[in-house]
């Protein structure tokens, strides 16, 4: 009796107790399946959001290209800045970029830039700093977009060949025993650009080129050109549109008033020179008349023999232009060249009209060593800046710091006169910066530059042609140092040059060349160095080529 | 009175045993198909992600300027998708007028099933069922590249 109803209750808690952990065991496997079935839709939601996000980054690089174009399309080349902000947009949320508005002109920056942050472009550089804010369809981000300028020789790329002005030509871009101590730079090259001699630290090419060639450094080791592309830059605008496929146009004021030379060149120092009239300028006045009669002398001139006109005249330390001139154009017989020197050395100073006469008359390519010397000191002495004799030939002396900006139009032959010993060359580092312009697009064929001497000089040098009439010119050194150091940045559209460095054993360019025609090195070997000292100064003087960086703030 | 109850302790009935039997029959064939369902879910999910994951490469690559007719060669093998396409369009933008873009696509097996019935099919899904996801791309050449006048003439 006592034990049945234990025995009872027992068993009825033994069947509650099963119930309980059916019930137990089925909300644990609810629980289990409830958190499966989340954890599901959880990864579900994580795969939907992934093509969301996916969605943001087409939307962000998009609005980052929309950004590139519209600044490609309208702001980088052109003579332009931006007064109001602009929005670009894309339909449907895909994109939209909105350009700040900014005051400097991108080719025209002179506000040096933060160090590149890409390594494709270094060295020194101005900017001009956009500020973008980029959608990625829900947020907007905060870019920078540097829009730098440079002269390419003055970030490293001391040789920079354009697109070249005449495609259809077979014939090599360069040539010769050309040594690049940096970068070279073709934009558009074919293999015979690039196995015809040259060396160069670096190469970087925007084209494959067919063929297989060895690239070596100056050092002689074994290189492979740069293995990133080359950014997108510009010189501005050419024919009306901007220029970004390696056309070279940094001449022209009305294709680009932001960037030409001949907006440079619009400033009143400018001194201009015509190669077809006789014109020259020194410390020495215009011309020197005489208060008395001369006939007398211009008689004995006439009539004596040339030894006896340098010597009477040398007596006289105040001559007349006249009496001068005479003396040059005697010619039964003709004084030599040493005879007229005498004459002009004892002049207390020399005028224009007789020097340009006597300039025109010396052809330093046939002067003695000695009479050269006394030569040269005989235009120190008297200050002379430049010459045209009226038939082509040009002469510029780069140790004059009157001078620093020249045009010169219809030239032949261009002498340029550096400095002839060390403590002028010192004094002419000193200097401000000299631009000369050879513009021969209206005529003249320049068919030969001298490089006299040495030259410290901070010098730019610009050579354009018309581009129907693209030339090569001959270009010599001749200097006491086996091997002359130009210091010059050379801006070359639609000319070429032919070095001959034969009288030197190895010319040395320090700067660099861009152009569109061809580099020759016909005979010696020309070196192409960087330029560090004068970079502040020769900035503003220079042409630049754009182009984009961009960073996220 | 208290014999009757001892009775009932003896056992369950059949009719309980078999009702019991059912309830979990039925328990676990739920189970059995909620859990096909999800491993369904489950393997387009993460297909999804694979197909995702190959749109964002080949976005990528053709908005860092690669051709589009290299980007499928560069990009590694990816089993679940059939098929990446570039479509050529314009696309109109404010204040800069019409631009090229592209629509990039990818195709993709959207389930592992290697037949259409019998046990490969046991994740679900025909094994023709394909998805196909895109997005439209600009870019803007950023980069000096040809072909120039005299690459054509001498290359």
């Amino acid at each position: 009796m006592k034990g049945y109803p234990c025995y009872a209750t027992s068993r009825s808690r033994q069947r509650g107790s099963v119930l309980v952990i059916c019930m137990v065991m089925a909300a644990l496997g609810t629980i289990g399946v409830a958190a499966w079935f989340s954890l599901l839709d959880a990864r579900s939601h994580q795969v939907e959001a992934t093509f969301n996000a996916l969605e943001r980054r087409v939307a962000l690089k998009n609005s980052r290209a929309l950004a590139y174009q519209a600044i490609y399309t309208k702001h980088l080349h052109s003579n332009a800045s931006l007064a109001a902000d602009t929005v670009y947009t894309l339909p449907g949320g895909k994109g939209k970029a909105t350009v700040r508005a900014f005051s400097v002109v991108p080719l025209k920056s002179n506000t040096s830039g933060p160090p590149s942050r890409n390594g494709a472009t270094p060295g020194s550089s101005n900017t001009t700093a956009v500020a973008l804010d980029l959608s990625d369809g829900v947020s907007e981000t905060r870019w920078t977009f540097q829009l730098r300028n440079t002269h390419p020789a003055l970030a490293g790329d001391l040789l920079t060949l354009h697109s070249p002005v005449t495609p259809a030509s077979k014939a090599p871009l360069v040539s010769g025993s050309l040594r690049v101590k940096g970068r070279a730079v073709f934009m558009d090259a074919i293999l015979a650009d690039v196995s015809s001699g040259i060396k160069a630290d670096e190469f970087i090419l925007p084209n494959s080129i067919v063929g297989s060639t060895t690239f070596s450094t100056t050092a002689d080791v074994a290189t492979l050109p740069l293995n990133y592309p080359l950014y997108l830059r510009t010189t501005g605008d050419i024919g009306g549109t901007a220029a970004y496929k390696g056309e070279l146009e940094v001449v022209s004021f009305s294709a680009n008033p932001q960037n030409s030379y001949e907006a440079r060149m619009a400033i009143p120092s400018t001194a201009t020179l015509n190669g077809s009239s006789k014109q020259g300028n020194s410390s020495g006045t215009k011309n020197r008349t005489s208060t008395t009669d001369e006939s007398a002398v211009l008689a004995m001139i006439a009539s004596s023999p040339p030894q006896t006109v340098a010597d009477e005249l040398s007596k006289q330390s105040n001559l007349s232009s006249t009496i001068l001139i005479a003396a040059i154009q005697k010619n039964n017989p003709v004084l030599s060249d040493s005879q007229l020197l005498q004459i002009f050395d004892a002049q207390t100073t020399v005028p224009n009209d007789a020097l340009t006469e006597l300039i025109a008359k010396l052809d330093e390519t046939f002067l003695t060593p000695a009479i050269d010397a006394g030569y040269t000191d005989f235009n120190y002495r008297n200050g002379t800046q430049f010459n045209t004799n009226g038939n082509g030939k040009v002469k510029i002396w780069l140790d004059r710091s009157e001078i620093t900006q020249i045009v010169v139009t219809g030239v032949t032959e261009l002498t340029l006169f550096g400095q002839s010993n060390a403590s002028r060359a010192s004094a002419a580092a000193t200097f401000p910066p000299l631009l000369v312009l050879v513009d021969n697009r209206g005529g003249g064929v320049l068919s030969k530059i001298q490089f006299r001497h040495v030259n410290q000089r901070p010098f730019v040098l610009v050579i354009v042609a018309a581009p129907n009439a693209p030339v090569v010119a001959k270009a010599s050194f001749s200097a006491k140092s086996a091997f002359p150091e130009w210091r010059a940045i050379i801006d070359l559209q639609n000319t070429g040059l032919d070095f001959d460095a034969a009288q030197v054993s190895g010319a040395r360019i320090i700067g660099g060349i861009r152009g569109n025609h061809r580099v020759l090195v016909s005979s010696g070997t020309v070196t192409l160095e960087r330029e560090f000292k004068n970079i502040t100064a020769l900035m503003p003087l220079l042409s630049r080529d754009a182009w984009i960086e961009a960073a996220r703030n | 009175m208290k014999p009757y109850r001892q009775t009932r302790t003896g056992g369950y009935t059949l009719i309980e045993a078999l009702v019991a039997s059912s309830i979990l029959l039925i328990g676990i064939s739920a189970a059995a198909s909620l859990s096909l369902s999800f491993i369904t879910q489950e393997e387009i999910t993460e297909r999804s992600v694979k197909a995702f994951n190959y749109l964002d490469n080949a976005t990528s690559l053709y908005q860092a300027g690669v051709d589009k007719s290299k980007i499928a060669g560069l990009l590694p093998a990816e089993p679940v998708v059939t098929a990446l396409t570039f479509m050529d369009r314009t696309i109109n933008a404010s204040n800069l007028g019409s631009l090229p873009s592209v629509l990039i696509s990818v195709t993709y097996t959207s389930t592992g099933a290697t037949n259409t019935s019998a046990a490969s099919l046991w994740t679900g899904g025909k094994k023709d069922t394909t998805r196909t996801v895109s997005v439209e791309v600009v870019r803007t050449a950023r980069t000096l590249n040809g072909p120039l006048p005299r690459v054509d003439t001498f290359d």
